[in-house]
């Protein structure tokens, strides 16, 4: 009997060594990852001329080192190697090619620059590597039809077009709207998505391009102000925009001016300006200014200056910073979920079922969200307005959903 | 007909833009005989150095003038540690040495400065009495800021011992010697009066295009046409040119042939120029004796 117990005792143990067998099996690995160590690449301008840039994928970089200090992911540390590909497509595959053949990364995470990232996901989705959370809004990066492995960190273009329109028209029914674009697919993309947002709430009294070697857009606002137009849209980039700015003021129009939030730089772009010109433009953004004072006692903004101050020393543009934080913190999320199975389709498969990650850095009532057939990963947008000093948030959170 | 004022005025005021580093192309042609294709990045590495002496908190006027000094200085010694050198001689090797001198400005600027856009202050904006609905208070300033500088360069030319002597060195460098004019020293001259002439218009230019390294890049397009219409040997004739650039390049843009062309209109002007009237409008035909 006695003997009998002890064979059953035995036999539970062995069943339950079989049962956590497989689970020991199931650590899977591709290149990359190992028991103690998890690679990722990421290539950004670090010199030349689009160098302040690069200062995104330094953050992220800074972000896993503080990550590697707290014992890292699942206890794992992170090696994030960033490369300088200085804004060159050919660079960017040169070292893209290098992190993936030579470092062996398990994936490419983090990095910025449309042109050069655009350049080599067709190389990273030929070889199955994960490219994630790229600093762009274009939307070539969030569709899962033409790159199943690629996918953004941002609002797309589009959407932040189709979310400014749904505001105006919300706001501003049956007023007149004159439209400023860059003459490619930033300014094209988010034209169609303004068109679209606005549908017949309000009427686009004139619109207008212009080539970034035009050395003034002073023509195009004056065809502009004679519409009639009093509220202003300029999908444009930082200099454009500080030169319709400052126009639209000298010639006395004053329009209600809406700019995207790529440009909502208080430095970069409304100072040159002047902030007093700058006074009641109006931007659409997902995340929380740090340098705003209404997130003084914020306590994801508080850490945030503290890990900025402590880790990303050699970064000075907080903007950019927040941007590679916000990188870090999802991708630390999906590798956390992703387990003891470190593989290239377990990542995609986690990253492109994201429900309702809430990145600390980002607005209350906003939040990450992917499927595999929809890589959007943001929908919402808030609207601010400068008032000479920061920014400041008003209204409800806007949604592309109906 | 409100639109067609506003489009004027705004070729009006990209006209001076235009004007103001023609002139300096036309300082640069009339005392060496060469194009200078780095002048607008020699202007805007001017205009960074009176940017950091603003920033400073130095006195606007003062800046200026001492910006004006030591861009001087800079061509000068440009002109003797680069150019004097290569003999003036061959062109296409004075066209490589002018591509590098670009290039080398671009990047230096970049390098100490960054590539951030930065505003620069501008003396007329705070002027009340200049407030109108057509013109920038500060457009209107740089306009008379280039009608002066235009006036002063007509006047050195045509009727100072120094500009007829410079204007010699150019057009005979062997007899000018032997009636005892220091040609060389004419070359650093016009090299610094260039670069003084930039600095100016690079300081006018700024508050309007932004200070950043390639503020120079597109408008030294404009500038070139400007003064090759206008005719590069003729101040006055640059500045009407650089009008009559943006005047069409704005009526042509917006009731023609459309925004995207705007810069072809430069490239078409500067081609159709050097083929059917390469002395320009106002230009001097230049007649030799065989």
């Amino acid at each position: 009997m006695k003997t009998n117990k002890g064979m059953i005792a035995s036999a539970a143990l062995l069943a339950l060594t079989v049962g956590i067998g497989p689970a020991y099996a199931d650590k899977k690995y591709d290149t990359g990852a190992t028991d103690t160590e998890i690679k990722i690449g990421g290539s950004g301008p670090f010199s030349g001329p689009a160098s302040v840039a690069g200062q995104m994928v330094k953050s992220v970089a800074a972000y896993f080192a503080w990550i590697n200090t707290k014992g890292g992911i699942n206890g794992r540390k992170i090696n994030y190697i960033a490369e300088d590909d200085t804004y060159s497509s050919a660079k960017a595959v040169e070292v893209t090619r290098k992190l993936v053949e030579q470092e062996g990364v398990l994936l490419m995470a983090g990095s910025i620059g449309t042109p050069t990232q655009l350049a080599v996901s067709g190389y990273l989705n030929d070889k199955k590597i994960p490219q994630l959370f790229i600093a762009t809004g274009n939307s070539a990066f969030y569709d899962p039809k033409v790159h199943p492995w690629t996918i953004g960190n941002s609002v797309t273009t589009f959407t932040e077009g189709v979310l400014i329109g749904k505001h105006v028209g919300q706001n501003w029914p049956g007023t007149k709207v004159a439209v400023l674009f860059q003459n490619d697919d930033l300014g094209k993309e988010y034209f169609a998505g303004v068109k679209q947002g606005l549908g017949d709430k309000a009427p686009i009294a004139a619109s207008v391009s212009y080539e970034v070697s035009d050395p003034t857009v002073d023509s195009q606002i004056a065809t502009l102000q004679s519409s009639g137009a009093t509220i202003f849209i300029s999908l444009s980039t930082p200099k454009a925009t500080s030169q319709a700015i400052r126009r639209a003021y000298d010639t006395g129009w004053k329009p209600k001016m809406i700019i995207p939030s790529i440009v909502a730089q208080i430095q970069g772009t409304l100072a040159p300006a002047g902030l007093d010109k700058a006074v009641g433009v109006i931007t659409p953004t997902f995340i929380k200014d740090a340098n705003d004072p209404h997130w003084a006692n914020d306590p994801a903004t508080i850490a945030f200056l503290d890990w900025m101050k402590t880790y990303d020393t050699q970064v000075t543009d907080t903007a950019l910073a927040i941007a590679g934080y916000d990188a870090g913190e999802t991708l630390a999320e999906i590798l956390k979920e992703c387990g003891d199975e470190l593989t290239h389709e377990n990542i995609m498969k986690h990253a492109s079922n994201i429900k309702a990650f809430h990145p600390s850095l980002m607005l209350p009532g906003i939040s990450v969200t992917t499927t595999p057939t929809d890589y959007r990963v943001i929908h919402q947008m808030q609207f601010e307005s400068f008032n000479g000093k920061n920014w400041e948030l008003y209204g409800a959170v806007v949604t592309d959903a109906d | 007909m409100q639109e067609l004022l506003h489009q004027l005025a705004t070729g009006v005021s990209s006209g001076g833009i235009y004007a103001s580093l023609a002139l300096a192309l036309v300082m640069i042609y009339r005392s060496t005989g060469h194009v200078n294709f780095a002048q607008g990045e020699m202007a805007m590495l001017s205009t960074f150095l009176a940017w950091t002496m603003l920033d400073a908190g130095a006195p606007y006027w003062a800046v200026f003038a001492v910006t004006i000094g030591m861009s001087f200085l800079a061509g000068a010694l440009i002109e003797r540690l680069l150019i004097r050198p290569m003999g003036g001689k061959q062109e296409m090797l004075m066209v490589t040495v002018f591509l590098g001198l670009f290039m080398i400005c671009n990047s230096i600027a970049g390098w100490v400065w960054g590539y951030d856009t930065r505003p620069f202050e501008s003396p007329f904006d705070s002027l009340a009495f200049l407030q109108n609905p057509y013109e920038g208070p500060h457009d209107l300033g740089a306009m008379a800021v280039t009608m002066i500088l235009m006036a002063a360069l007509f006047l050195f030319f045509q009727f100072t011992r120094t500009g007829l002597a410079m204007r010699a060195s150019t057009e005979n460098p062997t007899s000018s010697r032997l009636v005892g004019i220091a040609v060389g020293r004419m070359f650093g001259l016009g090299w610094g009066m260039a670069a003084s002439v930039g600095a100016i218009a690079g300081m006018m230019v700024a508050p309007t295009v932004f200070l950043e390294p390639n503020m120079m890049a597109t408008i030294l397009v404009y500038g070139f046409a400007a003064a090759l219409l206008g005719g590069i040997d003729n101040p006055w004739g640059a500045v009407i040119g650089g009008y009559i650039v943006a005047i069409l390049e704005n009526l042509l843009g917006v009731y023609v042939i459309g925004n995207e062309m705007r810069m072809t209109v430069a490239l078409v002007l500067i081609i159709g120029t050097l083929v059917i009237k390469p002395e320009g409008l106002f230009g001097r035909r230049n007649v030799v004796r065989v």
